[in-house]
């Protein structure tokens, strides 16, 4: 008996040696320079409608350039796609299984809530977390290791009050989804509308499991404001737009909708005609280009937000790691903002394949990617955003304002 | 300040700027620094004509402009981030206020978050914008409530009715409203049927919904004689099952029902869509067809029989289990229906029934348990509270007002409004 124990015992120390050093060739080890990067991406394939299906098309595009230009420390990058779904559970176990692969780059999460509750566990296990979609301002700065190329919600109130004041109005209320999110840019929103000088009359949050919302409308038009601001995703805002354009007689000039709130409805057409709100993203040449490519991976996509910072999410990282010479985490978290612009008088470079030339012969760069100029602040949020102002057409479909 | 000054204060800028590491500091570096605007009385009328003055911290003009005739002005440039007052002149404007001066001290930041380039607004006057009076905003809110009211009663009465007859608590009612819902999106979103046929169709095919439930599980679970509380738990289980089907199904977003619109109709104060007052219509005739067929009608009058005393109405002839299946076969129905017109009211979800369910359990219990009438009021009395509190309350806390109401109630009259004292114990 205590030899069949012992043997067993000896089995499992062996199996388990074996497993640690299998793990130990994955790149996690920062004296292996070399080895090939990994790249884990945690994105939701199916839920959130299918919105963040587009952002894994993008992390596919984006690693297809970077092997098509020779890949990252003379390897190709590796890349492993986990499904985040929309629960943070389920999440958690998916970062589970990137880590025991040695991933040394983590793309996502697309929900910025998700993203705060799995950052500590991505960053514990060394490796660089990189969103390309998430916009809450209360992850500023939440980990060294952690970098977004999606701009905060501050920056876009900003553009959101820019816009209210070029419109006339001076007074204006607030309806915000009652979640870190919506809260988060209610309080952008609010500091952008007080630097402005236009007057807050009313402010009513709602939670996304009420039967409806007529209690929040009923007190924005009873305070009679010149423009409204709608802070909630899409799948919230349908009855709240109806209400508001079809009953109460807002209209495209003084109703204004925030990045979430652009979206597909099943409401009258004509309800959404003209509607404004900014979402970060390339100028429409680009955005074209780069839409083909997605759609060669993925025929059914629909809606393209977050996929252009999602793609530059991953180049800036693989560029990181070559700058870097390491597919060490934290070197690569290091070389960043490096390769981004902070450096004086780098060289500005657009793709993958044109970067890595210039870093081959030692030179400092600037990558400018798909999503406009792209630069970290010290807080390691992204900078140089471009905005384009999307407008709805009579068909209830939204395109960049010409 | 004198011009020595000024050099100073420029020598001293320019050591600062040469401090400053390079390198991210730098990252926010704009172009262009600078204020525009607008400028504009209460009424909302453009002030035009008026001289607008920038002035650093150091009180020197930095720029001045001349507002338009839309009372706008054009990027008055500075140097960089700071504090600066804007002073504007008005004895040139156009306007019954010309003459005056007013001054604003505003912040240029060097942030992420912020734009280099600010966009002012000034009025010249207090806003004479009149908000809602208490008298309209309160209208407005009892007549939404009464909405809400009548769609919870629809669905809380087939709830009693259920409870009357199977003495359990379907948890699982919610599902049946949503039903209704989804099968509304279906036909009149998706089929592009017209609104009242989807409603229609719907209705019966929640009154299907409902048949199927109790001849595929609650008959059979009666038949063995399972026990109260375990049907209870069964039905949660159900919940939960159905709820998920309907979620891979239909996915997480909320969708409206319906790209039709009847149009707004406007009475006094109240401004409400006009499906709103259709569903109030089909829920009064629905609610009082209810009623005639509970006090007069034979199958009707049974279901009360059955409620009061399950064993007696049996023994008196009463055919118990088709009386039972008759009224879950009406329970769906109505589910179904308030589902349809929850969905108009707001938007189609998974959950939407689920949501809906602790009001109805508010409306059911207020009113006294399983008596159809009591439902009625007490779903009414939740609605019209939870809707009529807001006015003091934050939106977002409307349901912690309707519920607060139900404790009371129950304090005071612990058997509900219409339930019967000698229930209890």
């Amino acid at each position: 008996m205590a030899a069949i124990s012992r043997a067993l015992i000896t089995g499992v120390c062996v199996i388990s040696l074996a497993a640690c050093s299998s793990s130990g060739d994955g790149g996690e080890e920062p004296a292996a320079t070399g080895g090939p990067l990994r790249i884990g991406a945690i994105l939701p394939h199916t839920a959130y409608a299918g919105a963040g299906e587009a952002l894994v098309s993008a992390v596919d595009v984006a690693i297809d350039d970077i092997n098509a230009a020779g890949g990252v420390l003379g390897a190709k990058a590796e890349l492993k796609q986990a499904d985040s779904t929309d629960n943070n559970d389920t999440a958690s176990q998916a970062v589970d299984s990137l880590v025991t692969w040695g991933a040394d780059v983590v793309i996502g999460a697309y929900g910025s809530g998700m993203s705060g509750a799995i950052v500590g566990k991505i960053t514990e296990s060394g490796a660089l977390q990189v969103s390309g979609s998430n916009t809450s301002s209360s992850l500023t700065g939440i980990n060294p290791l952690y970098f977004r190329t999606a701009p905060t919600d501050a920056l876009e109130a900003a553009k959101l009050a820019d816009l209210v004041v070029q419109d006339g109005h001076a007074t204006a209320a607030i309806i915000a989804q009652n979640d870190a999110w919506g809260q988060a840019f209610q309080e952008s929103m609010v500091s952008s509308f007080e630097a402005a000088g236009v007057e807050i009359v009313a402010q009513q949050q709602f939670n996304t499991t009420d039967t409806d919302y007529s209690a929040q409308i009923d007190a924005v038009v009873a305070a009679k404001p010149e423009s409204v601001v709608l802070l909630s995703y899409a799948s919230y805002s349908g009855s709240m737009i109806e209400s508001l354009v079809g009953t109460h007689g807002f209209t495209a000039k003084n109703l204004y909708l925030s990045n979430s709130t652009l979206g597909k409805y099943t409401i009258k057409p004509s309800l959404l005609t003209g509607l404004r709100g900014f979402l970060a993203g390339p100028d429409p040449a680009v955005e074209a280009e780069f839409e083909k490519k997605l759609l060669a991976k993925n025929a059914n996509l629909k809606s393209f937000a977050y996929a252009a910072s999602t793609y530059d999410a991953v180049v800036v990282s693989a560029l990181a790691a070559t700058a870097a010479k390491s597919a060490d985490g934290k070197a690569i978290g290091a070389k960043m903002s490096a390769v981004s612009g902070a450096t004086e008088g780098a060289t500005k470079c657009k793709t993958y394949q044109e970067c890595a030339d210039l870093l081959k012969q030692d030179k400092a760069i600037d990558y400018d990617g798909l999503s406009g100029g792209l630069k970290f602040a010290t807080n390691n949020d992204v900078t140089e955003t471009e905005y384009q102002l999307y407008v709805y057409d009579s068909a209830g479909t939204y395109a960049v304002a010409k | 300040m004198t011009p020595g000054k000024t050099r100073l204060t420029a020598v001293l800028a320019l050591a600062c700027a040469l401090l400053v590491p390079a390198g991210p500091a730098l990252a926010f570096q704009a172009d262009e620094w600078g204020f525009r605007g607008l400028l504009r009385d209460g009424a909302k009328q453009p002030v035009s004509g008026a001289v607008v003055e920038v002035r650093d911290d150091g009180d020197d003009v930095v720029g001045t402009d001349t507002t338009d005739a839309k009372g706008r002005w054009e990027v008055i440039p500075v140097d960089g981030p700071g504090t600066y007052t804007i002073s504007i002149d008005t004895s040139d404007a156009t306007g019954h206020f010309a003459g005056d001066t007013f001054e604003v001290d505003k912040e240029l930041v060097e942030s992420p978050s912020t734009l280099p380039v600010l966009n002012v607004v000034i009025s010249t006057t207090e806003s004479t914008q009149q908000v809602a009076s208490f008298g309209d905003r309160f209208a407005q809110r009892a007549v939404s409530g009464f909405n809400l009211g009548l769609l919870i009663a629809i669905a809380a009465i087939g709830l009693s009715l259920v409870f009357g007859t199977s003495r359990f608590t379907n948890f699982a009612h919610g599902e049946n409203v949503t039903f209704g819902g989804l099968m509304g999106f279906v036909l009149a979103y998706l089929a592009g049927l017209p609104l009242l046929v989807a409603a229609g169709i719907a209705t019966v095919l929640g009154a299907a919904f409902g048949y199927a439930q109790d001849v595929t599980l609650w008959r059979p679970l009666r038949r063995r004689g399972v026990s109260l509380v375990t049907l209870m738990i069964a039905s949660i289980g159900i919940s939960l099952a159905i709820r998920s089907l309907y979620q891979f199904f239909f996915g997480n977003a909320a969708r409206g029902m319906t790209a039709e619109s009847w149009g707004t109709v406007t009475l006094g104060p109240v401004v409400l869509p006009a499906t709103s007052y259709a569903s109030m219509g089909i829920s009064v005739v629905v609610l009082v067809a209810i009623g005639i067929w509970l006090k007069y009608g034979r199958i009707g009058k049974a279901t009360r029989a059955i409620s009061n005393n399950s064993a007696l109405a049996a023994t008196s002839g009463v055919d118990v289990d088709r009386v039972t299946r008759i009224v879950w076969t009406l329970s769906g129905a109505l589910a179904a229906l308030s589902g349809v017109l929850l969905g108009v009211f707001n938007q189609v979800s998974f959950d939407m029934g689920f949501n809906l369910l602790l009001l109805m359990f508010a409306g059911v219990i207020l009113g006294g348990l399983g008596t159809a009438f009591g439902t009625l009021a007490g779903s009414i009395v939740v609605g019209v509270c939870t809707e009529i509190l807001v006015l003091w309350i934050p939106a977002d806390m409307k349901y912690v007002g309707g519920l607060a109401v139900l404790v009371a109630v129950l304090l005071v009259r612990p058997q509900g409004i219409f339930g019967r004292r000698e229930r209890i114990g």
